[in-house]
């Protein structure tokens, strides 16, 4: 019964530790991976490291300023594969208004608003078949 | 013995991977696991896209550095620490510098006391140091210091502090805007730009709803409902988002508010924050 204290407690806590700190490990990801913008762009506070694994979704609900210009790329860890990222419309039916998998899974894509909208920013891997493992991703905001 | 020993640590092995590969399994077979995250803008990028350089550092506007102590509860003080940060960031966008550092050591002592930093922080209070004559040095750690507390908060699941801060944040730049000398309340481009917070107020109650305790939930919606009737009163006509076009690459997505539109009186937002913010602050 020691034995049980003396070595699978510490065991469980630093198991447990490891399974909850994904997405401290992937901080700043972003920054140091993601394409960066033209000179004149600036950081906005809503850039943000994540993790992405198999069949998931990452979801940002997002308010942009209107008459402003914003510059978004995203990036992940080479074995995720292919990024996906959609911009979605804030409306019942979510429509679609851009996808780079029609763009060849470019990266990055500047988009001008011309009024105050609230969109949905989604981020996948569709390529990515390891059920068990979770991956560091990142999607870089900049506006001007 | 030894044999007994080593059974114990391969049984502990296994029952730690079996649970962990039980709890990825979870997820897995849904047919798609969604993640989401709400986002609120920066005080500075909620500052600088009402007032447009059109309005004047005004100080006695400001929160006084010495009440930082008197926030007793935990909402109260991620209330502040909202209100602080938009102080900092009004201070330096006017490139007040000794005013910035006050409120750089505010944010900086409550961010400790409410356990909110990640580790990085120390480095950057070291840079802080080392550059503290330089306004850009000083715009470039508070850009830095709110994405570090931001992240911190993501990283950890802390979306109702996170939400907290952001209610604080953007009350305190909402009174900031249409209170400062100058401030051109009674111009359409303004009025428009303040309406667009309506935004921020959509996307602060879902958060509230998702994130906070009942109790907690409750407080702020009584407190806000004043200022949420006022932008639901301020009526505009709008249309369903759709790209515009694509030129030189860069896609335009029109929509949200439609062109022409009415504009309605601001009086009452205006004093729904200042109501508010005199509630939160005192």
């Amino acid at each position: 019964m020691l034995q049980f204290f003396k070595y699978i407690i510490p065991l469980i806590l630093i198991f447990s530790g490891f399974a909850t700190i994904d997405a401290q490990f992937c901080r700043n990801y972003e920054q140091k991976h993601c394409s960066e913008p033209p000179a004149d762009f600036v950081n906005s506070s809503v850039s943000r490291a994540f993790t992405l694994g198999k069949d998931h979704v990452v979801r940002f609900n997002q308010i942009l300023y209107g008459g402003r210009t914003y510059f978004l790329s995203v990036c992940g860890e080479k074995k995720l594969g292919n990024i996906e990222f959609r911009l979605l419309a804030d409306d019942e039916a979510g429509t679609v208004l851009y996808s780079n998998s029609s763009n060849g899974y470019i990266g990055e894509q500047t988009f001008q608003i011309e009024n105050s909208i609230k969109l949905v920013i989604e981020i996948l891997a569709p390529d990515y078949s390891v059920a068990d493992n979770h991956r560091c991703a990142g999607l870089k905001i900049y506006y001007k | 013995m030894f044999y007994k020993q080593k059974f114990t640590w391969f049984l502990a092995v296994l029952l730690i991977w079996s649970s962990s590969a039980f709890a990825r399994d979870v997820e897995s077979q849904d047919e798609e696991f969604i993640v989401e995250f709400y986002s609120i803008p920066s005080p500075d990028e909620i500052l600088t896209y009402i007032h447009n350089s059109e309005i004047q550092f005004t100080p006695r506007l400001l929160n006084d550095v010495r009440k930082s102590d008197s926030y007793n509860t935990f909402r109260e003080r991620l209330l502040a620490y909202g209100f602080y940060m938009a102080n900092l960031a009004y201070s330096i966008s006017f490139e007040q510098n000794n005013t910035g550092l006050q409120y750089f050591n505010t944010v900086d002592e409550m961010g400790r006391q409410l356990n909110i930093f990640p580790p990085e922080v120390e480095e950057l209070g070291h840079r802080l140091m080392r550059n503290m004559n330089q306004m850009d040095s000083l715009n470039l750690i508070y850009d830095e210091l709110y994405l570090l507390v931001i992240a911190n908060l993501h990283d950890t699941d802390r979306f109702g502090e996170y939400a907290l801060i952001s209610a604080g944040g953007f009350v305190e730049s909402l009174y900031l805007a249409l209170n400062s000398d100058g401030s051109k309340i009674h111009d359409d481009g303004f009025r428009m730009r303040v309406w667009d917070q309506k935004l921020i107020i959509n996307q602060l109650v879902i958060m509230f709803s998702r994130h906070l305790t009942a109790s907690v939930k409750n407080s702020m919606m009584n407190d806000m409902q004043g200022l949420i009737d006022a932008f639901n009163e301020f009526t505009i006509e709008t249309e369903s988002t759709k790209v515009a076009g694509t030129s030189n690459g860069v896609i335009t997505i029109g929509g949200g508010r439609a062109t022409g539109s009415t504009v309605n009186s601001i009086r009452r937002i205006h004093e729904e924050v200042n109501k508010l913010r005199e509630k939160w602050v005192n």
